[in-house]
């Protein structure tokens, strides 16, 4: 005796910037079983339903960051949501929330790179190791790894911009995964470039936007906990202010 | 090439305050609440209920304790409206006067409490 | 320089300034949170009231009925109102919730290692078990020096 199969109902926001003013919504029957993900279930819509549905998708795994959308308002990776833990309810998939929609599910998160590439993402060594000959390299205890490595789990998928109430009252806050890679970069032994990052972690638009509101780390696919980060940093960024004010650099 | 570098925010002074009286708070607020209700519900014996003449005459006559009490007072004060400043912005007030009519009144609350403590010391005691 | 006319046009939906905090439930506790604080504020103004109604009074080597008469009217009057009573009890609810949201969150901010050389982090519960330590420790010395001091 065959079982019947489960369906759920999908709702997802549509806009076609050649055609539509606004975002309507579109509904779709999607059956579904117990291991099928929200992505699977948008390749199902676009091959039975509506070939138009555009959405970025890549690895299929959480480790791209490309398939981050709004699912029942929360944001997620669509490749590791699942229809089962919604059975029963209605499903209602956005765009990610708090950046420009570009096209049905597809977002401009030219913000978001920019920040992330503004606070210099990458090792500024110390004027002794600048110019180390390319067959010597670093070496780190496992400490000192574990110092800075949770934090730079981050995929950008920009979940945590999603859900940071304070980027969205404010779209000039630098944001949860950039002052996490911020903090990543200071904490690491091999960087010595705190220094040139200091100007951006100590702005208004940097750690002093955030709130801890924490929902960043709550939403986090790779629980990197960017609200943790951002603390640390406002902790960093207030012993900054306190010798500077004691022993001024200019 | 010059880039343009975003100021040195004035945010952690305010921050550590806040953090000091947040603390403060949590951790001898709720007491301090119970002694006041005890109080209210104690208050028709002025010679033996809670917080009576004799107990506060004894704590704002005693330097150290009436700076401790100082002290509470102005953490709490700057804790409590610097979150109210803050929550100002999440409620979608984007004025630079919440930022005078909070640090002002946590200043002015701190004073006036210093005042009266002052005062107190030197008719009473 | 390619002469394809581009269709974009970024769609940006509207900003709840003032309600964004209505729609979903954690930013809806998070508003909670902060909103202790403005029950924290009048907890610090009960208290400077009382020091002002205590300033105001007249005690000499003999205190007098009148001459206390404003602090009097403070404890009894004021913090005996059965409004101000209730209200309270409103302050001591919402500043235990403080309390516990404030020690849930220290953790995030205290990121040790345990020795010089482990790799494993100081467990958040250390630190808000010491937390709350702290609380009942403070609690109880606070009590104990307003009740058995009468």
């Amino acid at each position: 005796m065959e079982a019947t199969q489960k369906t759920m109902k999908v709702t997802v926001l549509r806009y076609r910037p050649e055609q539509d003013k606004e975002p309507w919504e579109q509904t779709f029957d999607v059956p579904y079983h117990k291991d099928t993900s929200v992505l699977e279930a948008l390749f199902y819509i676009k091959d039975n339903f509506e070939p138009s549905l555009s959405f970025r998708w890549s690895c299929r795994m959480a480790v791209c960051g490309s398939c981050g959308m709004m699912v029942n308002g929360v944001p997620h990776l669509a490749c590791k949501t699942f229809l089962r833990d919604y059975e029963g309810k209605d499903m209602k998939i956005e765009p990610l929330a708090n950046f420009p929609i570009e096209r049905d599910l597809v977002v401009d998160l030219s913000d978001l790179i920019e920040k992330i590439e503004r606070i210099k993402p990458y090792i500024i060594p110390d004027a002794k190791n600048a110019n180390m000959p390319l067959n010597k390299n670093f070496k780190q205890t496992p400490m000192q790894m574990e110092a800075y490595l949770q934090f730079a789990q981050c995929i950008n998928c920009g979940c945590c911009y999603a859900a940071c109430p304070q980027y969205k009252l404010n779209p000039k806050f630098i944001g949860p995964a950039a002052l996490t890679l911020l903090y990543r970069y200071n904490t690491d032994n091999r960087d010595a470039g705190a220094k040139l990052r200091a100007p951006f972690l100590n702005s208004e638009e940097g750690a002093w936007s955030c709130t801890f509101v924490g929902y960043c780390s709550e939403v986090c696919p790779k629980h990197v906990d960017p609200s943790s980060a951002i603390q640390l940093g406002k902790k960093m960024s207030a012993t900054d202010y306190v010798f500077n004010m004691i022993k001024p650099e200019h | 090439m010059r880039q343009f570098l975003p100021t040195r925010s004035d945010e952690p002074m305010y921050w550590l305050m806040f953090g000091a009286g947040g603390m403060v708070a949590s951790i001898v607020l709720p007491a301090i609440v119970v002694v006041l209700i005890a109080a209210g519900l104690t208050s028709d014996d002025l010679q033996h209920g809670v917080l009576n003449l004799g107990q506060v005459a004894s704590i704002f006559s005693n330097w150290f304790l009436s700076l401790v009490v100082f002290g509470v007072v102005f953490l709490l004060s700057f804790y409590a409206l610097h979150r109210m400043h803050h929550s100002s912005h999440d409620f979608g007030i984007h004025s630079k006067l919440t930022w005078y009519i909070a640090y002002g009144s946590a200043a002015a609350v701190s004073f006036i409490s210093l005042g009266l403590q002052l005062l107190m010391y030197v008719k009473f005691f | 320089m390619s002469e394809v006319k581009s269709f974009r046009k970024p769609y940006n939906p509207p900003v709840k300034k003032m309600t964004w905090w209505l729609e979903n439930s954690f930013y809806t506790k998070y508003m909670i949170r902060e909103g202790t604080a403005v029950l924290a504020l009048f907890a610090v103004l009960e208290i400077v009231f009382g020091i002002f109604m205590l300033a105001l009074c007249d005690i000499g080597p003999i205190p007098t009925l009148s001459g206390i008469a404003p602090y009097a009217w403070y404890l009894q009057n004021f913090l005996g109102n059965p409004v101000i009573i209730a209200l309270n009890v409103v302050v001591l609810v919402s500043q235990l919730y403080h309390a516990i949201t404030w020690f849930a969150l220290m953790p995030s901010a205290v990121r040790v290692f345990m020795n010089k050389n482990s790799t494993e982090l100081l467990p958040r519960w250390i630190i808000t078990a010491g937390l709350y330590a702290a609380l009942a420790g403070a609690t109880v010395v606070i009590l104990g020096v307003a009740f058995l001091t009468v």
